[in-house]
């Protein structure tokens, strides 16, 4: 949940001989949650405290003496309550289990001090969240916590205004003995006994995947836009309008070339000048050019971009309720946003309003333009989401989601292939009965809610429920029970899930913050990648998953083709074989970039089917071996044209020599020499004159890519002296004409020279 | 080029749109029209009588104009058959009869222009109607010149016209052209089948627009000259399927299927259903449904949200677009870099000292962003129910399998589908990882299936109108979601536990729902998409106002669809007083609401007589406004500014430029006098 002003954490953190296998997880976990706070609420401070630890290191302890104070030994402060930096990352790498003796309710008690201690010494600081995670396994012996002590700490905790988050590692998966079993059975009962007199919760982690991710990276507060929700002209319903949710995106990266100089930052931006399309070397200042619109192909200055603009006032006005078929959920099209009543009376006739929609079955339709800069008018859907009775934290709220306008539609209609198995024409297209029983049993194994769902799902709870109490009193049991029929809850909830890929990235800018030598990590180790995105393995399904999965593929026969080429084989060696031929001859740099463009999927398919501008070596040498050889002569020369054409400065010249190159390689194997030299002669005729492309021509020259000769290609209608001559002649009389004086041959070099490190 | 290379980060930054931007291709369209004295009869549609030629034109115009919104870079060609005259451009000059009306090119102003003046006196001028009733076999002699300057057309350009949908648009009242041909009519039939069946190789879609039907449907009968025409052309295109692309083969289908009502044809030569026509994937990629069985499928966009154009910057003298060219320039020196090989993350300013830049590599960098392979992997299954309203991130995709390189997907898909649907009231949802490209940021999608819905039209013919299949839904991962509704911060404003409506409470909202129901029995029910997007529909209509070079239309002009029909909604005011009874206890308006606006004041006034009124008193507020530029108000920051504002009780959002126009002209409303 985000929340409003300065945050403060302490992690308490149990590091005793029994944790050693959850540490790395662990570690990890905590880790984030102290970069999360460092790169994305940096006000937020966060302190740590670890118990079981070999030795002392804490200011209870010191205080009270090793007699008096015999019960806080074994805990360590090993970050006090401050705003995290590398140091402290630093230090949350370097966990490791210790020797110690774990006593969960003195260390709880050392953090409580903690932070009591800096809010004395600091009290305007903390104005926002304060938090105490407990972490630990709870599985050694411990004096058992009295009630008069359970009173007492909770009271507290409660004085202190903390709220109490227990995290119960390995809780839900084997035990490591019975006695240690029992041992947690006992310390959790009394945690419970604390929490329901404390404001907290409690989460199990049984598995390495939920101890390696347990918090998000950033928690956005939530901005409210004002509203009044408008039936007529004569009701009005003040609203906020919150949004309910938002892609929450990956840190970004800037450009970077190692500064050359000492102190420099390092920093690449992409710069874009504006260039007179007739005279491509004026630079247009700001007041040269001006907006326009396309129009058709016509373009239209528009002097006042607010001409075009329709803006009426911000509002959120009730077209009227439809059912809720109307609206069918593939309809919404944007992020959701959510409604909330302003004021107490408000957020009453709202949750009259959501209640009656969600008896009737229906949504509101309503039409929104927020207050926002460049928002535009929306038609949504207001849809009810009622709290849940027991909830007293949660208020009725009306879930916004926009609707498409005919503009959005695109009505693109599909066989009906339910169709198909009457139709003698289609059966092919039909599944086996066989296959239909295996894929049914299919969607029995590897279900991921319990069928009751239907009804739970209606009243319609939110992550904080979710995850804070319900479920997470046992999601132990689930995943035991999975195995068996089905699982007991639901699993992959949205609200309940991290993003691996945020987690991934997050980890890894941290580590290399550390270490510069830190490699990135390989995806196939991530185990919350393989539990978030890839299927289940067979073995944590019902008995027979395994055998019915290897069987599928027999039920419901693949095989590849690929359109434009004669064979997969064939087109997928040609592309293999021919980018790594151009890798090797042209320097590695184009290589990733343009095989992509030739590379239609991972799958091993390659689509070639002309010769593109991206790739034109590679596209050029498939098509080739595909037998398509008009097809790509034809594109080729198109290629090097443009290229040419479209080049800024002399820059795309060395590729598109490169493409003329193979041009003439193939017009000798093909056997096409006469059309190979009349091509030459259309590039001579149109670049020798121009002066901005002259230099193509030059080098072409150069790389001695003259007309083939009868000695290469029979039927070139060349002799060699004559292809020799060409070349002379339309070369030198280049470099004799704009610089006379000088001798061409080192015209030639430094020309070469500029272009090596150009492409 | 570096700047070519590829970038994850942009690709990150517009993942939807990107997904939106496939392939560009475009269409070609030419319109063929018999131009033969029969097209001069006029018909009457709306209370407006125009030949059917001049029908044609109306309709083409239309057409042009929806192009221009919906796909500018297709282009329009409108060609005549059976003129007097032959066109003396140099493609066409050696047709006799063939007149060109418009060039085969993007539609602009000047052709709508050109379709909009379309006057039969001077048509009959230049290049004139000719009679083919005069000379026996004349029709199919026109048409087969038609058609052959259609053909020469529409390859225009060479192999790169191959990727290009091609379509012609046969209008005609001239249900057998071969009526009178006697003798000549078995080898003119043969000339007129083989240049079908090239524009069948082709992949060219032909329609037949009779437009004499919409007076009377029985005045033209598709027979067996039009029928076999089409026939030739259609087989011609599905015996070169092989190396079709899919448009083509589409284009082969339509020609299969049965003629569809003239009306709904009409419509789509306005470029009314111009959405409808386009089918193609914005991507295409496996779905693994268990080791060893990956299908293929292609994801469709069946909402994509419209969005006004991007302006471009054109010179200022001559209007003609500006090349821009990008450079990659180092921020130290200022020299410009041929390539950048890495890449960084820069902490915030604030953290110095706290967190160091990280640097990494491109090739790091895809390796750290690559964590799957792109495509779909299937994880399990759910009840449907299960998919909330709130976990909703963008626009749907319809999953189609796709036969064309994996086949037999097509049967794995169905068996899927019918798995999740069939027996079962309420379907599964399929729950996937979705990797929309490699380097792509995984997200978690639920395939929602949706079954096959028909209608029936008012001519009795049943049409599909709810594809069967999968709508896939980005769902929202953890770090996406939001809970306004349970934060503490939220509840305090309400003064105690969430207020929740009491039964008879609900049932006074529950009134008031079915009195404002939008549903009307007899009527089609509600569905946003017959409405248009105001805001677009007001961009286009100055657009081309300002194109053809005339004053905008005004406002008043605009239809707004969206806005709600106040008057009908306070009709239902004794529903509506009873509801605020029922939750205000009085049908004024809520009773607290008052209060809390008061208790705001005072806030905003204690704030005022502190820091706020303290940083006031500090500036000469009425001599900063007088000055320009950087000795005026402008050397202030912007919190600053702010503190005027927020003195004066005024609106402190926007940005500098604002805040300071927001304070000239407030000192501007103030009396000389006024003091701090």
């Amino acid at each position: 949940m985000a929340s409003r002003g300065k945050e403060a954490a302490v992690v308490v953190l149990d590091v005793g001989p029994h944790m050693a296998s959850y540490l790395p997880a662990l570690r990890k976990s905590v880790f984030l949650l102290a970069e999360s706070k460092l790169l994305n609420h940096s006000s937020h401070e966060l302190a740590v405290v670890l118990f079981g630890t070999t030795g002392t290191a804490n200011e209870v302890y010191d205080e009270m003496g090793p007699e008096e104070g015999e019960q806080y030994r074994h805990i360590s402060v090993v970050q006090p309550l401050a705003c995290p930096d590398l140091k402290c990352l630093k230090t949350i790498n370097s966990i490791s289990s210790e020797r110690g003796s774990s006593d969960h309710v003195s260390a709880l008690l050392v953090g409580v001090d903690l932070l009591k201690k800096a809010v004395a010494a600091r009290p305007s600081a903390f104005k926002g969240h304060k938090r105490l995670l407990l972490i630990s396994s709870f599985d050694t012996q411990v004096e058992e916590l009295d009630p008069e002590t359970c009173t007492d700490v909770a009271a507290q905790l409660t004085q202190a205004g903390l709220s109490l988050e227990v995290y119960g590692v390995g809780d839900g998966a084997p035990a490591r003995s019975e006695a240690a079993a029992a041992q947690r059975a006992s310390n959790l009962a009394g945690l419970h006994e604390l929490l329901a007199q404390a404001a907290g919760s409690y989460r199990a982690l049984p598995s390495e995947v939920s101890m390696a991710a347990i918090f998000t990276l950033k928690e956005t507060a939530s901005t409210g836009y004002k509203a009044s929700l408008a039936i007529g002209t004569k009701c009005r319903i003040e609203v906020q309008v919150y949004k309910k949710t938002a892609k929450q995106p990956l840190p970004s990266l800037k450009l970077y070339s190692p500064p050359t100089a000492a102190g420099g930052s390092g920093l690449v931006t992409r710069e874009t000048e504006y260039r007179d399309p007739t005279d491509r070397d004026h630079v247009l200042a700001a007041e040269e050019k001006q907006k326009g619109y396309k129009y058709g192909q016509q373009l239209v200055p528009v002097e006042d971009d607010a001409l075009l603009a329709y803006k009426p006032e911000p509002c959120l006005e009730l077209l009227g309720f439809t059912a809720r078929e109307n609206v069918p959920r593939w309809h919404y099209s944007a992020e959701c946003y959510v409604a909330l009543g302003v004021t107490a009376p408000d957020a009453l006739a709202l949750s009259a309003l959501v209640r009656g929609l969600a008896k009737q079955d229906k949504v509101a339709v309503l039409r929104y333009l927020g207050t926002s800069r460049g928002s535009s008018i929306m038609l949504m859907a207001g849809s009810p989401q009622v709290a849940p009775d027991a909830s007293l934290l949660q208020q009725d709220c009306l879930l916004l989601n926009r609707l498409p306008f005919a503009d959005d539609m695109r009505q693109l209609l599909f066989k009906d292939f339910t169709q198909y198995k009457a139709d003698p024409s289609k059966q092919h297209l039909y599944p086996s009965t066989d296959g239909m029983k295996a894929m049914r049993q299919l969607v029995k194994n590897l279900s991921l809610a319990p069928a009751t769902t239907a009804a739970a799902g209606a009243t319609q709870q939110t992550q904080t429920q979710a995850t804070q109490q319900g479920s997470s009193q046992q999601p132990a049991a689930a995943a035991a029970a999975a195995a068996a029929a089905g699982p007991v809850r639901e699993q992959l909830v949205p609200e309940d899930t991290l993003n691996p890929m945020l987690q991934r990235f997050y980890w890894f800018i941290g580590q290399r913050a550390l270490d510069p030598q830190f490699q990135v990590p390989d995806a196939k180790d991530d185990v919350l990648a393989a539990a978030v995105l890839d299927q289940a393995p067979a073995g944590s399904l019902p008995a027979g998953t395994e055998q019915l999965l290897a069987a599928l593929p027999k039920h419901f026969p693949i095989t590849e083709r690929v359109p434009a080429a004669p064979t997969a084989e064939a087109g997928a060696d040609a592309a293999a074989g021919t980018s790594a031929a151009a890798a090797a001859a042209g320097g590695a740099a184009m290589a990733p970039a343009a095989a992509a463009a030739v590379v239609a999927d991972e799958s091993g398919v390659r689509l070639v089917s002309e010769v593109t501008d991206d790739a034109p070596l590679e596209s050029f040498a498939a098509l080739l071996q595909h037998g398509q050889i008009d097809k790509a002569f034809t594109g080729m020369q198109r290629v090097v044209r443009q290229l040419v054409e479209a080049s800024i400065g002399p820059r795309q010249f060395p590729r598109a020599v490169q493409a003329v190159t193979a041009l003439r390689q193939a017009a000798v194997q093909q056997g096409r020499p006469a059309a190979f030299n009349a091509y030459l002669d259309q590039l001579r005729d149109a670049f020798k004159p121009n002066p901005a492309k002259r230099a193509f021509w030059q080098q072409l020259m150069q790389q001695q890519l003259g007309p083939i000769s009868d000695d290469e290609a029979p039927g070139a209608g060349v002799s060699r002296a004559a292809a020799e001559q060409y070349v002379q002649l339309h070369g030198a009389a280049q470099q004799a004409a704009p610089e006379p004086a000088k001798p061409a041959p080192m015209a030639v070099d430094e020309e070469d020279d500029e272009f090596a490190g150009m492409d | 080029m570096a700047d070519e290379e590829y970038d994850p980060d942009a690709l990150d930054a517009k993942e939807e749109e990107d997904d939106d931007s496939h392939e560009s291709s475009k269409e070609r369209i030419i319109a063929l029209i018999d131009a033969d004295q029969s097209m001069l009869a006029t018909f009457e549609d709306d209370g407006t009588e125009r030949s059917y030629l001049a029908w044609a034109m109306f309709l083409l115009e239309q057409q042009c104009s929806a192009r221009i919104r919906a796909s500018p870079n297709d282009e329009i060609g409108v060609i005549f058959y059976s003129t007097k005259q032959r066109s003396e451009s140099d493609e066409l000059r050696s047709f006799e009869h063939v007149w060109e009306h418009v060039a085969l090119a993007p539609p602009d102003a000047g052709t709508i222009r050109k379709l909009r003046d379309f006057q039969e006196a001077s048509f009959q001028d230049q290049p004139g109607c000719d009679d083919v009733a005069a000379a026996p076999g004349r029709a199919a002699e026109d048409l087969k010149n038609g058609l052959w300057a259609c053909w020469d057309l529409l390859t225009k350009g060479g192999a790169a016209s191959a990727r290009v949908d091609k379509s012609l648009l046969i209008f005609t009242n001239n249900p057998d052209p071969l009526h009178d041909a006697g003798s000549a009519a078995p080898h003119l039939r043969e000339q007129l089948h083989s240049r079908a069946r090239e524009l069948g190789g082709l992949a060219v879609s032909i329609e037949v627009v009779p437009l004499v039907q919409l007076s009377d449907p029985a005045a033209f009968d598709y027979g067996p000259f039009w029928r076999g025409l089409l026939q030739e052309a259609s087989s011609a295109a599905r015996g070169c399927e092989d190396g079709l692309a899919e448009a083509g083969q589409a284009a082969a289908l339509q020609m299969d299927e049965a003629p569809e009502s003239l009306l709904a044809k009409v419509d789509r030569v306005r470029g009314i259903n111009l959405r409808i026509a386009r089918k193609r994937p914005l991507a295409a990629l496996t779905w693994s449904l268990a080791p060893g069985l990956k299908i293929g499928v292609q994801l469709y966009g069946m909402v994509q949200i419209a969005k006004r154009p991007a302006h471009k910057y054109i010179t200022r003298d001559r209007a003609d677009l500006v090349t821009s060219s990008n450079a990659l320039v180092a921020a130290d020196t200022g020299t410009i870099l041929p390539s950048v090989q890495h890449k960084a993350f820069v902490p915030d300013k604030k953290l110095e000292g706290r967190f160091d830049k990280v640097m990494l590599s491109r090739a790091e960098e895809r390796e750290l962003r690559t964590l799957r392979p792109k495509g779909l992997t299937l994880l399990g299954f759910k009840p449907a129910s299960c998919l909330k309203d709130s976990h909703q991130l963008g626009p749907s995709r319809f999953v189609y399998p796709d036969e064309r390189w994996l086949k037999g997907s097509t049967a794995a898909y169905v068996a899927l589908y019918r798995a999740c649907t069939v027996g079962r009231e309420e379907p599964l949802m399929a729950i996937c990882s979705y990797v929309p490209r490699s380097g792509g940021m995984p997200s978690l999608a639920a395939m929602l299936p949706q079954r096959p819905g028909y209608e029936t039209g008012d001519d009795g013919t049943v049409q599909l109108v709810d594809s069967p299949g999968f709508h896939m839904l980005l769902l929202p991962f953890r770090d996406d979601v939001r809970a306004p509704e349970a934060e503490q911060a939220m509840l305090k404003r309400l003064d105690g536990a969430p207020p929740r409506a009491s039964d008879d409470q609900v049932a006074a909202a529950e009134a008031l729902i079915s009195a404002l129901s939008l549903d009307i029995p007899g009527e089609p029910p509600f569905s946003s998409t017959l409405i248009d997007n105001p805001h677009l529909a007001r961009y286009w209509q100055v657009l081309e106002d300002l194109a053809m070079g005339d004053e905008p239309r005004p406002l008043e002009d605009l239809e707004d669809d969206t806005a709600p029909e106040a008057e009908g909604i306070d009709a239902h005011d004794t529903t509506i007083d009873a509801f605020k009874l029922a939750v205000w206890g009085s049908t004024d308006g809520p009773p607290a609401q008052k209060k809390a606006a008061a208790a705001g004041t005072k806030r905003k006034a204690a704030e005022v007589d502190g820091t706020v009124a303290e940083e006031y008193a500090k500036h000469d507020w009425r001599g900063l406004a007088a000055k320009p530029g950087k000795a005026g108000l402008e050397k202030l920051t912007a919190a600053l500014l702010k503190t005027y504002l927020k003195f004066h009780g005024l609106a402190v959002s926007g940005n500098k430029p604002e805040l300071i126009a927001r304070i000239q002209e407030h000192v501007a409303q103030q009396p000389q006098q006024q003091q701090v």
